[in-house]
């Protein structure tokens, strides 16, 4: 939240407050690695004053400078609670509204961060002038680099932006006198050596110089006449106006693919309209007062990926994750050879997703979790939501991932994933017509009804299918001809019950791939050990 | 302040990453747990200097050193939980100096530890000695003489309990060793052989000076459990087997006294008392004077008071008085009075 008080405001900008973010934080190295002595300069003892935390703390307190001084904005979308917490319904539409026990957090400054020290790809959304390019160049700030370095690295999405505009021009003298391609030299643009890359309004960017754009996203390196620039890895802003202001151009499927979570810069509140015009009086600017214990070094950002990576996810949690993941993919009619019954497999053909699944019957429509998209999840999204739990999970000073982090990161990195299929019955029913309008929601009610269903099925404590991969997972070394043949028992006997059902349901996809993979793998291993014999 | 990584060393660990952190699970096992950035502190301070000088360890040495390492500061003995900065400081600087042992020998931080930590117990002014001498001994690229020409100087340090194995291991110390180690007054290098020989006959004749006439030696050690000693009573001393011990009713301590110091060291079992004839002689509290074969001489003034007890073995002769903890100590060269 902002202070008022003009002065006592503008002195403390460049200050970070002393006193932990989370009280009663143990700070420590989670796992001993000797990695740490390389990765990292080793630290001969002589600690400076400030420094004496984690760099989980550091990020911490990173975040609250940028949202209690940087950026005026006091939302707290991100709620966790630690007890009960008090709610309302409020308005025609009941809509219900918490009030958070436990530290919460505004996702406009929170998931921008998370995407620094992640080095991944964040698209801030919203109408214009929210601070979406603002905030974008704060990360860029707290990544070591000069206000002034940033605004003349921002790439200006606009729809004469050529190639060249974007990556760089050959030497002119090299073109003339140039024999091959080889000799060209290139005068590369100096924001693809730069570890925070910022798009401003990237869907006015034209289609041809969006596939450059791409290549630079995807394969972290810059072509043009046959010279390549590899690029470092960066944390990417891309920001997006909406289509009212005119000139803007369909962005590419394979660059849409390519961001990693999208991020809605919210509407200003007006009851702090005096702070901003506090700040316009004074001439405040806090980007040019970040205070330097909140810079994070290029050694610090690996660090943190590092420590980020070691955050746990529980099993129990990961198999809620993959019972949610597995609902979408299944269109029974999408094929016939039951590796095909998929969504992609009807996109490929080029016919109308969401007309095959009207024609289904036999399912109840309304409930069923897959009708509400079009698509299934692929790979990428999957790690990049399984990073950003661990981000949050680390950013909130956690050893382990929890159930809540997995339920707000989701929706934030699904958002342009899950395509919505807004034929479905579910949005047809008047209390969920909302969630056409408001996507972070509907993700998180997805996620919601799919555990609600995973504990009716009682599936934390019988996980068949679960325990026959964890049990092959070992190892055939040693297993029996015997063994061997009771699995295929097993598997055959599992398949038998679940076709007994009559109706396959989206979770049974995959499951039912997977026993048909095991029957493959001991069917393979059987005949060895019979030729061996 | 932060250092960076010397090149070589970031491969090195690299490769050996696997093995390290298994080895640190080990020992955070079987330890209490340990101090994660004072062990990476530790180990870089002793392998970095190597690094720096464009040398590599071989993997097996490398886990050796930070086997070591952990060793050390499970036990408190290097580190934030170190009991002892001077033995700490001192083991740094000569891990630094021997360089070519480091990257040698398994185990060598362990026995430079070790070492230093017995001359210490004897005195931290001993250690010190010790550590100005070992450089100057030629036996920075040889364990085996590092490790003799260490024992031998410890021995000469104080460390009494040291004699008899130093004295196997001195026939291999050349003039100039001698010469380091002993600081003889008007040697020569034919001196040698003599030399030795009359360290391995004469218990209490100052190697310093051969030709000096013999006078006797008067020493003293240990005192009160309370002031840093062995002794919770007033001790007592006899003798056994030809050796000194001393007792206060609690434990039993053997003595250990030569012309280079003297020392006390723990005899976990119990001591029969064992006089043996050929003693040298007896000490006369009251008359402030003691005989010494056949012969008298005053006592210092420091080791004079009412004889609690008294013992001889050999040259030397053991007594403690009423009035004191300490355990008084005279030798004498055979056949001198």
């Amino acid at each position: 939240m902002i202070r008022g008080g003009g002065m006592e405001e503008h002195n403390s900008l460049g200050k970070v407050s002393q006193s932990p973010t989370v009280p009663g934080k143990v700070h420590g190295r989670r796992k001993f690695d000797i990695a740490d002595l390389y990765n990292k300069p080793v630290s001969t003892g002589e600690e400076k004053p400030g420094e004496s935390y984690g760099l989980d703390e550091k990020l911490r307190k990173a975040y609250f400078w940028v949202a209690n001084y940087a950026i005026i904005n006091p939302f707290c979308d991100i709620e966790y609670n630690e007890t009960s917490p008090n709610r309302y319904v409020i308005g025609d539409n009941k809509t219900g509204l918490t009030l958070a026990t436990g530290q919460s957090y505004a996702s406009f400054i929170l998931l921008p961060l998370l995407t620094l020290v992640t080095r991944k790809k964040c698209l801030l959304v919203g109408g214009p002038g929210r601070g979406k390019t603002s905030s974008a160049m704060i990360m860029g700030l707290l990544a070591g680099y000069s206000m002034k370095d940033i605004k003349r690295a921002v790439q200006h999405g606009q729809p004469q932006m050529t190639v060249s505009d974007l990556l760089g021009n050959p030497l002119p003298s090299d073109m003339v006198n140039a024999r091959s391609m080889d000799e060209i030299q290139i005068a590369w643009r100096r924001w693809l050596g730069m570890k925070v890359k910022i798009i401003d309004e990237y869907n006015r960017i034209p289609a041809r110089t969006q596939s450059a754009l791409l290549n630079v996203m995807s394969e972290n390196y810059a072509e043009l006449l046959d010279q390549v620039y590899d690029c470092p890895e960066a944390a990417w802003y891309l920001t997006a106006n909406d289509d009212a202001g005119g000139g803007t151009y369909q962005v590419i499927e394979a660059l849409k693919d390519r961001i990693d979570i999208v991020v809605s810069a919210l509407h200003f509140n007006t009851r702090f309209l005096k702070d901003l015009l506090d700040r316009v009086e004074r001439g405040i600017k806090p980007e040019e007062m970040i205070p330097d214990e909140i810079i994070f070094t290029e050694e610090e950002i690996e660090q943190i990926n590092r420590e980020i990576l070691e955050v746990e996810i529980p099993e129990k949690l990961m198999r809620r994750i993959e019972y949610f993941a597995s609902q979408f993919e299944l269109l029974e009619s999408g094929g016939e050879q039951f590796e095909y019954k998929t969504k992609d497999n009807v996109k490929l053909s080029g016919e109308s997703i969401s007309q095959v699944m009207q024609g289904e019957t036999g399912k109840d429509q309304l409930k069923d979790l897959s009708y509400q998209t079009l698509n299934g999840l692929s790979v990428r999204a999957f790690m990049t939501c399984l990073t950003f739990i661990k981000a949050l999970a680390y950013f909130r000073g956690n050893e382990c991932a929890d159930f809540s982090d997995v339920r707000h990161i989701l929706p934030f990195v699904l958002h342009d994933k899950l395509a919505q299929n807004s034929d479905s019955p579910f949005f047809e029913q008047p209390e969920n017509a909302v969630y056409k309008y408001d996507r972070i929601s509907w993700i998180r009610k997805l996620f919601d009804l799919s555990c609600a269903e995973y504990d009716r099925a009682g599936l934390d404590k019988k996980d068949p299918v679960g325990e026959l991969l964890a049990s092959f997972t070992k190892g055939l070394d040693g297993v029996t001809e015997t063994e061997a043949a009771q699995k295929l028992q097993q598997i055959e006997k599992m398949i038998g019950d679940i076709s007994a059902g009559r109706k396959i349901y989206a979770p049974q996809f995959d499951d039912i791939l997977t026993l048909k993979y095991l029957h493959q793998r001991y069917t393979n291993y059987l005949s060895w050990l019979k030729w061996k014999k | 302040m932060e250092k960076i990584i010397p090149p070589g060393m970031r491969s090195s660990l690299e490769r050996n990453r696997s093995a390290m952190n298994s080895i640190f699970e080990f020992h955070r096992s079987v330890n209490r747990e340990p101090d994660y950035d004072d062990i990476l502190l530790m180990f870089y301070r002793i392998i970095s200097p190597v690094y720096e000088r464009g040398r590599e360890f071989a993997d097996d040495l490398l886990c050796g050193i930070f086997d070591s390492v952990l060793k050390l500061c499970g036990k408190g003995y290097i580190g934030r939980g170190g009991r002892f900065p001077a033995v700490e400081d001192l083991f740094f600087t000569m891990l630094n100096s021997f360089g070519d042992l480091l990257t040698a020998q398994k185990d060598f931080p362990v026995v430079l530890f070790n070492a230093l930590f017995n001359v210490y117990q004897k005195s931290e002014e001993a250690m010190k000695d010790w550590g100005d001498k070992m450089p100057l001994l030629s036996c920075s690229d040889d364990f085996e003489s590092f490790r003799k020409k260490g024992f031998i100087l410890a021995w000469r340090l104080g460390v009494a309990r040291y004699r008899e194995r130093a004295l196997e291991l001195i026939d291999s110390l050349s003039a100039d060793d001698i010469r380091k180690i002993f600081e003889p007054e008007n040697f020569n290098n034919d001196d040698t052989e003599e030399f030795i020989s009359s360290l391995k006959i004469n218990l209490w004749k100052n190697p310093g000076n051969i030709s000096a006439e013999a006078k006797p030696v008067f020493l003293f050690t240990d005192g009160f459990r309370g002031y840093g000693g062995h002794f919770s009573n007033i001790p007592s001393v006899f003798s056994s087997d030809g050796e000194l011990y001393a007792a206060d009713g609690d434990a039993v301590f053997r003595i250990y006294a030569d012309i280079f110091g003297v020392e006390l060291v723990h005899e976990p079992e119990m001591v029969q008392v064992k006089k043996n004839r050929s003693d040298a002689g007896l000490v006369y509290g009251s008359t402030g004077e003691i005989i010494l074969n056949g012969r008298s001489t005053p006592l210092p003034e420091f080791c004079r008071g009412d004889i609690r007890s008294s013992a001889s073995a050999g040259q030397t002769i053991a007594w403690t008085v009423n009035s004191s903890y300490k355990i008084f100590i005279a030798g004498i060269v055979a056949g001198h009075g």
